[in-house]
């Protein structure tokens, strides 16, 4: 079973489950499930206390104050890097980070520090969220493709 | 709640501690992501608190006119529409040997002692706050 194979069963799977409550549930649960294990990652490298803030058209953001992208990781990597291959945590064959699976779900990924947002995947944010972004150190935001019609 | 149920849980309890998971933090992080799907907008964890974890959010995501904050942690709920996804609040007062939740500034103790003063102060930054102690 290839890498890419693997992520995209993740939608997969949620999509058959959740196929009959219809389109706008499907969204919501999704986006639960991937801000989710983005937390889970992110407590995981050792950060106190993570916040994932929904908006309105569908964006979610993931926040604290340390980014912990950059941790717990088996060598140092660009940050685009960390979202285009399945990445397992150090010492653990079976485990992985779950920025892949993010990128291969949604249609917009970005991440925020402070001012700046480096886009990894879309269009960036609207203005109005960057208020919302600002009040972490850090931020990984991202949005599914049902949310952007 | 129900014995068989219970030890069911207690059964998978144990064999998550023997896989060397995190409980706290998958069991926190199950409740943040019930949050979310049932419509809270913000949603935190902390989980530098420990041995306790809160997840606080925006709203009471766990009870309702029909179902008390208590029922939600003494029975097993299926998501609405699906077959197999359970919410979270009855793994964590099967696996916790404390749970308390924070609404509309009172704290209801479910199970166990109360959490040191430190814990409180957090939980009552949040409109609504499920706090755990897996120790």
């Amino acid at each position: 079973m290839s890498k890419q194979f693997s992520a995209d069963r993740l939608w997969l799977v949620h999509l058959r489950e959740f196929n009959a409550t219809g389109k706008r549930d499907i969204a919501r649960h999704l986006r639960a499930v991937l801000g989710a294990v983005l937390m889970a990652d992110a407590i995981r490298c050792g950060v106190q206390a993570v916040e994932a803030t929904v908006t309105e058209d569908g964006w979610v953001l993931i926040g604290s104050e340390t980014e912990w992208l950059q941790l717990n990781l088996p060598q140092p990597m660009e940050s685009c890097e960390l979202f285009r291959r399945l990445i397992h945590w150090p010492g653990d064959s079976l485990r992985t980070r779950h920025e892949f699976h993010v990128a291969t779900a949604s249609s917009d990924v970005f991440i925020g520090r402070g001012d700046s947002i480096e886009l990894i995947k879309g269009v960036p944010p609207p203005h109005l969220i960057r208020e919302a972004v600002r009040r972490h150190a850090f931020v990984l935001g991202y949005r599914l493709p049902f949310d952007t019609a | 709640m129900d014995n068989q149920l219970l030890s069911e849980l207690r059964v998978e309890r144990a064999q998550l501690l023997t896989e060397g998971v995190d409980l706290s933090m998958i069991l926190g992080v199950s409740l943040a992501q019930d949050a979310m799907a049932l419509g809270a907008q913000c949603i935190c964890v902390e989980a530098g608190l420990r041995p306790w974890m809160l997840v606080g959010a925006d709203r009471d995501w766990i009870s309702s006119a029909t179902l008390s904050v208590a029922e939600a942690f003494d029975n097993m709920m299926l998501w609405p529409g699906t077959s197999k996804y359970f919410r979270s609040e009855v793994r964590v007062f099967a696996f916790a040997s404390a749970v308390c939740v924070w609404k509309e500034g009172v704290v209801h103790r479910l199970s166990g002692g109360l959490p040191p003063e430190v814990v409180r102060e957090a939980a009552s930054k949040y409109a609504f706050t499920v706090g755990f102690n897996c120790e």
